[in-house]
């Protein structure tokens, strides 16, 4: 099993714990990772705000790489996973749109022909290595331990690719077969506010106090992400909502990839653990010790 | 909050609006909207906008193009897409309020589209995003008190190894501009 790696820019930057995390879990899985050769960024959902066409040959350039190299796309991000999509869909649905797209990339002399597969981590870890087999790798089960799943609301929408688009269940399976409580979350595919954390910060900082007060109600010790815009604004931005809001949240929130590596017993530095802004050690001491 | 809907001057409506968004949101129908406010009861900005999606798509069909693109509400749009997998007719209202987004931009340079134009220069710069590059144009364009904003956040991302300092940028960038060169030719003639 091997994958061409798209990683997006947050992974570079901002969310290098999930792309850490990600490939020593892989790793570990025996599966390759194969980082696509000079991608670009995919435009998030930013650049179809400024040209329809120009957003959709974006990402396609990423995806005509990934058909050069032979291998289905390996996604983490839910953002990047949700623009590649939608590339894919315009191309495979609207003949007028594809032949436009067809015509933008041979300017630069690629083809893209979307036979590619996209595929978010989180499927490929549930789905292609499967419960049974991550069970089997299990070394420190995650017992006790009392989480809320937070997919965001971009890895199943707009189509069901491979988890529901309201109430996922592939994260809440994974944590449990790790070991840990997972308990309801009613806001699990609830917006984080992403992006518009810049333009708007005081509507998407009541999000963020509703995702956290819930989060706090059930008695959640981490909440558990698949996304970087997800984790950046419910982790950078915990000590603004309890400034604005009066509240004392300190709530953990860990990438899943994260949290399967510390069950495989991945050493904590090759999961980045250290690089959450609410420190980890408190939920994770009992499974290194001093050592985070 | 919601406020009234707009008096509309007779002559002042544009009947080819309608069609225009439906164009640029990837071919819709936005005739198949039934009006059930299933997009405003998703939402997570309803209550905040000045029209909410049901009545805004409503105020695109009757052709109220001035009203429309003054309006708040597809800047509140994060691509959640909630309204559209719930939307019965099967409308996809996220890529109507790109496609409004689109034209407030061309005729709006507030901090909400300021934003949608320094991302897209970024691209072009380096291929990839590089965010002190693009806080800083937005800054330098609108507000320079927001990076005393960031600063305290972006301080603690440098710490924990996770702000790049200089940008990551594409090999191959040459693509990336003949990319959006040979966009604009094509775009010219749709």
């Amino acid at each position: 099993m091997s994958y061409a790696y798209y990683p997006g820019c947050s992974l570079h930057a901002t969310a290098r714990e999930y792309d850490e995390s990600t490939r020593a879990v892989f790793e570990n899985l025996g599966i390759g990772l194969r980082e696509i050769e000079d991608w670009n960024c995919c435009g998030a959902t930013a650049l179809p705000s400024t040209s329809y066409l120009f957003s959709l040959v974006v990402p396609s350039r990423n995806l005509a790489l990934a058909e050069e190299a032979g291998e289905d796309v390996a996604v983490a991000c839910n953002s990047c996973f949700v623009t590649l999509r939608r590339a894919k869909s315009v191309y495979e649905e609207n003949p007028l749109w594809r032949a436009k797209i067809q015509e933008a990339m041979g300017a630069i002399g690629r083809s893209f022909t979307a036979r590619v597969q996209i595929r978010h981590v989180l499927d490929i870890v549930v789905n292609d290595v499967g419960l049974d087999r991550i069970a089997e790798t299990v070394r420190r089960p995650l017992q006790g331990l009392k989480v809320v799943p937070y997919y965001g609301c971009q890895i199943a929408r707009p189509k069901n690719e491979f988890a529901h688009p309201e109430l996922p269940t592939e994260m809440d399976r994974l944590l449990e077969v790790l070991g840990a409580e997972v308990l309801r979350y009613d806001h699990k595919t609830k917006c984080c506010g992403g992006a518009l954390m810049t333009t708007k910060p005081e509507a998407v900082l009541e999000l963020e106090k509703e995702l956290l007060g819930e989060a706090y109600l059930r008695g959640a010790e981490a909440m558990v992400v698949s996304c970087p815009l997800c984790q950046f604004n419910l982790d950078a931005y915990q000590d603004k909502v309890n400034k604005r809001f009066q509240t004392n949240y300190h709530i953990p929130v860990i990438y899943f990839t994260q949290l399967l590596g510390v069950a495989q017993g991945i050493a904590p530095k090759k999961l980045g653990l250290k690089r959450n802004l609410v420190p980890l050690r408190g939920l994770l001491h009992k499974y290194y010790g001093e050592v985070i | 909050m919601a406020e009234a809907l707009p008096v509309v001057q007779e002559g002042s409506l544009d009947p080819d609006f309608k069609r225009l968004i439906e164009t640029l949101s990837g071919a819709q129908n936005l005739n198949a909207c039934i009006q059930c406010g299933t997009c405003s009861g998703s939402c997570s900005f309803s209550e905040r906008m000045a029209h909410t999606p049901r009545r805004l798509l409503e105020m695109v069909r009757a052709g109220m193009r001035e009203e429309v693109l003054n309006s708040d509400t597809y800047w509140y749009c994060t691509s959640c897409y909630y309204c559209t997998v719930r939307c019965p007719r099967g409308i996809n209202l996220t890529e109507v309020m790109y496609a409004l987004k689109h034209l407030a931009i061309s005729v709006n340079k507030d901090k909400n589209a300021a934003f949608y134009d320094c991302f897209g220069s970024v691209l072009q710069s380096y291929g990839r995003l590089y965010e002190n590059g693009l806080l800083l144009k937005l800054a330098l364009k609108t507000d320079p008190l927001m990076l005393v904003a960031y600063g305290p956040i972006g301080v603690k991302m440098f710490l924990k190894g996770k702000l790049n300092i200089l940008p990551s940028r594409v090999r191959a960038l040459s693509e990336i501009r003949r990319l959006y060169e040979k966009v604009g030719e094509m775009e010219e003639k749709i």
